[in-house]
């Protein structure tokens, strides 16, 4: 039965108070909650009689033991969060140690031809590490990202002056991330090339047409370097005369300045000394030449 | 002016003050006499929040012990009695939480005569402690705070950790609780 809250509680006081007048009184005024009256009446009676009347008088002798008492809040927040922190730095550590491309073995070297390798060490700090593939900082860094570049697709900057060639792969080992393993018959001629922000793959492949080696991938971070070339290769967009062409595709039509022209004459199709520089050129320059 | 002073000095004074100064003097008598004095109210609080008579003479015996050990932390912002009940408030919860997983397996039948059995209880309505059995500790504090020890809102609150108003609202929720469970009891 849903009674008003005024009458409600009129009614418990009533019943608390449990006084004939004032129960006369409160049937006279509201007769149809006589029985709902009396009902509560009987139940607080029968509560405060299940008051416990004495306790055992005993003397208080007080306890030497240790009283268990609950630990208080803060405590249980601080070990729950604690705990919630070693899980989270277990976990960590967990994926770190079992994370493959954090393995030894991927660090990055260049085998030459006499069998001799060279591990490279991080040429580029913190900021290498950041920017590459092997991160170290991030449990999942492709979560939600898009595919991340591979080493071989690294842009990469070569710029050398009579420079072996053996160390030119080096340094393209260095700056992509890779392993790079030259078969025996490779040789270690005397080179110049520039290269500005080129693909690491591209530039192999330009470097084995000229001095006749062709990159074999064999894993995403290693390569095999044989001594031979494919004659019907089609050249790739890493330096010469691809690479400017490149250059053209890129060229806005509608800008008189760049737009296409007429077919240049074949004279014209060489480009200035300085125009090389900037797309990329090699310059074969065997280790005897000089003399 | 004296007269107000005089007024305010008398209802100041506080004989359970004299007496907690004198146990943290090393009077351990003094202690026997609060002991005396409280031991009544704080077991019809153990016994109305656990429920079980020997439970209930543990939890009082630990109340008083806490009392005695912790009196130092008795900051007399409140009055004596109103810190020994909050003690007993709270220590009696947590014994009835630990007791209740224990005590949900004894079918009712069984839990009220366990109370009828009681030597400090004359018989109880069975049905009163079935219904209390099936509240909250937290509600059954209200309740015998309020009709067994008769302690005032204001009183009640303070126990508790509530304004008087607050005190108003739980104890009409934890009186309406009581009496949907006892009317189911006695199957009306």
């Amino acid at each position: 039965m849903k009674l008003p809250y005024e009458i409600d509680a009129l009614m418990w006081d009533v019943a608390e108070a449990d006084t004939p007048e004032l129960m006369e009184d409160f049937i006279g005024r509201y007769p149809q909650y006589k029985d709902e009256l009396t009902q509560r009446v009987k139940m607080v009676r029968q509560l405060k009689g299940a008051r416990p009347k004495t306790a055992v008088q005993h003397d208080f002798v007080p306890s030497t033991g240790p009283i268990h008492q609950a630990p208080s809040r803060f405590w249980m927040a601080t070990t729950v969060t604690m705990l919630m922190a070693a899980v989270v730095f277990a976990t960590y550590g967990a994926i770190n140690y079992f994370d493959p491309r954090l393995n030894p073995d991927d660090t990055p070297t260049v085998t030459d031809n006499s069998g001799q390798t060279q591990e490279v060490a991080n040429p580029k700090g913190p900021e290498f590490v950041e920017n590459t593939y092997i991160n170290p900082v991030s449990i999942d860094p492709n979560v939600g990202q898009p595919d991340p570049i591979k080493p071989f697709e690294q842009l990469i900057t070569i710029q050398t002056a009579r420079m072996s060639l053996m160390a030119v792969l080096q340094s393209i080992a260095q700056q992509a991330g890779v392993r790079l393993q030259a078969a025996p018959g490779i040789d270690d001629i005397e080179i110049t090339a520039s290269y500005a922000n080129q693909p690491a793959w591209a530039v192999l492949n330009d470097l084995g047409r000229n001095f006749g080696f062709t990159p074999l991938e064999q894993t995403e971070r290693e390569a095999l370097l044989i001594p031979a070339t494919d004659p019907i290769s089609p050249p790739e967009a890493a330096g010469g005369e691809s690479f400017a062409h490149e250059i053209d595709q890129d060229a806005d039509p509608e800008d008189p300045l760049e737009g296409p022209l007429d077919p240049p004459a074949e004279e014209e199709t060489e480009e200035p000394e300085e125009e090389k520089q900037d797309a990329g050129y090699i310059e074969i320059k065997k280790s005897g030449d000089d003399n | 002016m004296s007269g107000i002073i005089d007024q305010h000095r008398s209802t100041a004074f506080d004989e359970d003050l004299v007496l907690v100064d004198r146990v943290l003097e090393g009077d351990e008598e003094a202690f026997q006499t609060l002991y005396a004095r409280y031991n009544d109210k704080v077991y019809a609080i153990a016994k109305g929040i656990v429920l079980d008579a020997d439970e209930a003479s543990d939890t009082v015996q630990e109340i008083f012990t806490l009392v005695f050990r912790k009196l130092n932390r008795f900051d007399r912002r409140a009055r004596f009695s109103t810190w020994l009940f909050r003690i007993s408030v709270n220590r009696s919860i947590q014994q009835a939480r630990k007791l209740k997983h224990s005590r949900a397996q004894v079918p009712l039948t069984e839990a009220a005569e366990r109370i009828e059995d009681t030597s400090h209880t004359p018989a109880p309505d069975p049905e009163v402690g079935a219904a209390l059995h099936k509240m909250h500790p937290q509600d059954r504090a209200v309740l015998t705070l309020f009709y067994w020890d008769e302690l005032s809102l204001q009183e009640i609150g303070e126990s508790i950790g509530c304004s008087p108003n607050a005190a108003k609202t739980r104890l009409f929720r934890a009186r309406e609780r009581f009496r949907v469970q006892y009317e189911e009891e006695i199957g009306r």
